[in-house]
């Protein structure tokens, strides 16, 4: 085969492999920018860290960028996003269980230099007392209603259940709720 | 601690605001593309398999050039005579080859007869072409003797422990190549010269030969008359088993026809 066959056979795949990152880079940049701040919201609601928050929820992201530069067929996105969110939020979780207050506070560790105000810490706190005081079944779905404003096909395609029982949860949920409030 | 209805929606109301900024997410996907290309290894084959269909085009060219070369220096040992580079691939390597892919005793001594008179006919061509040296004759002899040690062990003998063929060639060899360097053998050969009766000492030559002299006259003009006896001297050899039954010296006398 003569060399600038070969030369020319090399600088397709090139532009194939450019135009498939390119097409990747697309899709993925569009996820970002739909679903970053509901994951960080998320993450900020879990650990009440805005440090913390910011960190998983880049982690999250690369994660999902992996997987789509990789090519790794995701057939359900926002599930997929929500998934690898709550594993590292319950993998943070684990690894702070292991180390005490104490002994972070021996390697330096300052709790009021977090970048979280007290504000935040305020209403993060009122949310997750009054969800979190609810049965497991209702938690994600009050919490997707009614502080992320989802509408139920977006819930039961991120729970993975059927529209009509989240609609119920959603229901039962709420009266369970109002039932928690003076 | 109680919570009303006013302070979840104040607080949720406030906390669905949370979000990240311009400059947040700007960092955030340089970062991802950053990390992502440190650990990604994508696995690129394709461009490098085209250096493998080049490696393997090499790979072909070197094996075509050495299938011809071997085939190449096969032909020219084939064609090579005592005394060549090759004669030694020839005798040792391609002729051995010969004689292995041979499986009954019958083929492979018909393939050794043959190989004898193939060292015979190198000894014409070099005859030939003037080239039959002392190096030359030494190298015939070395694998004419190989090949006959071979045939004393295998050629099939007669009643009389003779094999004429094989007794025949290498008495053919031996009068080609210098004394010195014969090949010895204990396979029996007849060394007696039978005489051939049909050469041009046999009678009826010599008479045809005189009716060729007459014949001449003939054509001349020249008037020899009847009845005359011409008597014409042939000087002949020794021979044995004549079968005119002449001595050497002797005359022959041819009467004449009438004219």
């Amino acid at each position: 085969m003569p060399f600038s066959k070969k030369m020319k056979i090399i600088k397709s795949w090139i532009m194939e492999d450019a135009r498939e990152e390119y097409n990747n880079r697309e899709n993925f940049e569009s996820l970002f920018q739909t679903y970053s701040d509901v994951i960080y919201r998320l993450c900020l609601y879990k650990t009440s860290n805005e440090s913390v928050a910011h960190d998983l929820t880049q982690e999250t992201f690369l994660r999902l960028w992996k997987s789509i530069s990789s090519n790794k067929e995701i057939t359900k996105p926002k599930q997929y996003i929500y998934q690898i969110a709550r594993n590292l939020i319950v993998d943070y979780y684990k690894m702070n269980k292991a180390v005490s207050l104490d002994e972070l506070q021996e390697e330096g560790f300052d709790p009021r230099s977090e970048e979280s105000s007290a504000e935040l810490v305020s209403e993060v706190s009122i949310l997750k007392e009054a969800i979190e005081s609810l049965d497991q079944e209702f938690r994600d779905v009050v919490y997707m209603r009614f502080v992320e404003g989802m509408k139920v096909k977006e819930i039961a395609e991120i729970l993975d259940i059927s529209e009509n029982l989240v609609s119920v949860r959603i229901s039962r949920g709420k009266n369970k709720l109002k039932e928690k409030f003076t | 601690m109680k919570i009303t209805q006013e302070q979840f929606n104040k607080a949720q109301k406030t906390f669905s605001k949370k979000s990240l900024s311009d400059t947040q997410k700007h960092t955030m996907l340089s970062n991802i593309y950053t990390e992502s290309k440190v650990t990604i290894t994508k696995p690129v084959v394709s461009p490098l398999s085209s250096y493998f269909i080049f490696f393997r085009q090499k790979a072909f060219v070197a094996v075509a050039v050495m299938v011809l070369l071997v085939s190449g220096t096969s032909y020219a040992s084939a064609q090579s005579l005592p005394g060549d580079l090759l004669y030694g691939i020839k005798v040792n390597v391609i002729e051995p080859i010969g004689l292995a892919i041979r499986f009954s005793e019958e083929s492979k001594n018909e393939y050794k007869i043959s190989l004898l008179q193939k060292r015979i006919e190198e000894l014409e061509e070099l005859k030939q072409g003037g080239k039959l040296n002392e190096d030359s004759q030494k190298a015939s002899s070395e694998a004419t003797d190989k090949n006959v040690r071979d045939l004393e062990s295998s050629a099939i003998f007669d009643e009389h422990g003779e094999n004429v063929d094989v007794a025949e060639k290498i008495k053919v060899y031996n009068n080609l190549i210098d004394s010195e360097i014969k090949i010895e053998t204990n396979i029996k050969i007849n060394n007696e010269e039978k005489p051939d009766v049909n050469e041009d000492v046999g009678g009826e030559k010599i008479a045809n030969d005189l009716d060729s002299v007459l014949d001449g006259h003939e054509d001349s003009g020249l008037d020899l008359g009847g009845d005359i006896q011409v008597n014409k001297g042939i000087e002949i050899e020794n021979q044995d088993g004549l079968p005119l039954n002449m001595e050497g010296g002797s005359d022959i006398e041819a009467k004449i026809p009438e004219l």
